[in-house]
């Protein structure tokens, strides 16, 4: 299976462009970095790819076998994880519920994520940004998610815990054969993490 | 020594607690005390007519030798269940139609923001008169027509709070993660009204029975043989310049304290339930 962006346009203004034919792909199991400066729609593209926005001009397909999938309405093979995860869980719903929303992930995740059993009965307001970063990150590696978009993920976290994610991720995408695209501004990140780096910052003036 | 100044000194949030609990008690008494007044209570006695309040009768009796505190307990449970009544379901209509317009979007959401709009540009007064002639006065009449002018503010501070939570990551996520418009609604948006609802009842409770009694009083609402704030207030007009006071004072005076009574009921629900430490 493979992700295309294809010919990927936006603005939020009328008359000017964020984002402009925009193109690349991913494949399963590959791991893509996309990096670029501060403003030149890094987020945007994200929020495009994973389907919470549609673009003025262009798709964002999956294909297999050179083949375009048509997409239903249910749960969305490409999944995005958000820079701040306290936004990303409703604040009235206790941990276990925000985990389980899609199926509670198997226990043996849970434990490589490091979570303690007893942050399961917390509000989210009563964790730190790291814990809840993990939640959203095993929420999100469902057996459905094929690619994930990971736009700053670990970026709000101090070093020890942006390794054990990324060590996570890396080993769950490759043993589950899941496309990773890295979002960020951090070049030495992508470098290290990546297989592939995409600079968004390249074709524009 | 030590025991005693933890006793008296209760926090801010205890001493709302207990307040709340107190108005709560006494609500629950008035209104269950009214129900279980009779007719039989409130008999015509011709040879006690006119008493001024006193040990006998606290609240004097009327033309016709009637105990002025049964029948204003028995006006005042009257009203508190037309107010009870009316604000629950403009409640209900204002959580469906608040949730509705934003979830749905497009023409439902244009169609409940111009509704609100229609409702508030009419004053309340003269469109309850009208709803409550409609349908025949009484009871049914107050109830529908107090019910219909009054869910229009607190759809719109609900129609605000959705339309907030609908932008949120997590219920965009929620979208991507196949969840139907209906699951978003019902798990990830009711929970975050109920403070507004629970709050919103208690405070259009005190519009309620004052718009009830205003309607009654001009002779549009409740009908003369029920004991109900407005008509014991409209019938005492006519003794007032013959210097019977306790008729209209204390049935009046009772009407105020319960609705202020309520209004600090809904205040302090507000303070409790807004606070950070709402959580448990």
């Amino acid at each position: 299976m493979r992700l295309r962006a294809n010919q990927i346009t936006f603005g939020y203004k009328r008359g000017s462009t964020v984002l402009e034919d925009v193109n690349f792909t991913v494949d399963e199991g590959e791991v893509l970095g996309l990096t670029a400066p501060s403003g030149y729609g890094k987020s945007t593209l994200a929020k495009i790819l994973a389907g919470f926005v549609k673009p003025l001009q262009g798709e964002v397909c999956l294909e297999a076998d050179g083949k375009k999938l048509e997409r239903g309405k249910g749960y969305n093979p490409v999944q995005l994880i958000f820079q701040h995860p306290e936004k990303a869980v409703n604040p009235k719903w206790k941990m276990s519920r925000v985990l389980s929303e899609v199926g509670m992930p198997p226990g043996e995740l849970i434990e490589a994520a490091g979570i303690k059993k007893e942050w399961m009965s917390r509000w989210p307001a009563e964790l730190s940004g790291g814990e809840l970063q993990r939640f959203c990150v095993i929420r999100a590696l469902n057996p459905k998610t094929r690619f994930l978009i990971a736009d700053e993920m670990t970026t709000m976290l101090d070093a020890i815990t942006q390794a054990q994610i990324w060590k996570l991720v890396l080993s769950y995408a490759e043993e589950h054969q899941m496309g990773v695209v890295v979002i960020s501004h951090d070049k030495e990140l992508v470098k290290r993490l990546c297989t592939r780096v995409v600079d968004l910052a390249a074709g524009m003036p | 020594m030590k025991r005693e100044k933890h006793f008296t000194a209760l926090g801010i949030r205890e001493k709302t607690m207990l307040s709340t609990a107190v108005f709560l008690a006494v609500f629950i008494l008035v209104m269950t005390f009214g129900i279980f007044i009779t007719e039989d209570q409130l008999m015509v006695d011709l040879e006690q007519t006119f008493i001024q309040p006193g040990s006998g009768h606290l609240f004097g009796t009327d033309w016709v030798g009637r105990d002025m505190l049964l029948r204003t307990l028995k006006g005042l449970s009257i009203s508190m269940r037309i107010g009870l009544l009316s604000s629950l379901i403009s409640a209900a209509a204002a959580a469906l139609l608040g949730i509705m317009g934003p979830v749905f979007g497009g023409i439902v959401d244009k169609a409940v923001s111009w509704l609100i709009d229609f409702v508030l540009a009419v004053p309340h007064t003269i469109i309850i008169i009208l709803i409550s002639l409609a349908c025949g006065g009484g009871f049914k009449g107050i109830v529908v027509g107090i019910t219909c002018t009054h869910w229009t503010s607190l759809t719109r501070v609900i129609r605000a709070e959705v339309l907030q939570i609908l932008n949120a990551e997590y219920t965009q996520l929620s979208r991507q993660f196949g969840k139907s418009r209906w699951y978003i609604a019902r798990e990830h948006m009711f929970p975050h009204i109920i403070p507004q609802l629970v709050v919103g009842v208690v405070l259009v409770f005190p519009h309620a029975i004052l718009h009830e009694a205003s309607i009654t009083f001009l002779g549009f609402g409740l009908p003369a043989h029920e004991p109900a704030i407005g008509v014991i207030l409209s019938e005492s007009m006519k003794y007032l310049t013959s210097g019977k006071w306790w008729l209209a004072f204390f049935p009046g005076l009772c009407l105020v304290l319960i609705s202020l009574m309520v209004d600090r009921i809904g205040k302090n629900l507000e303070k409790l339930l807004d606070s950070s430490s709402a959580h448990n």
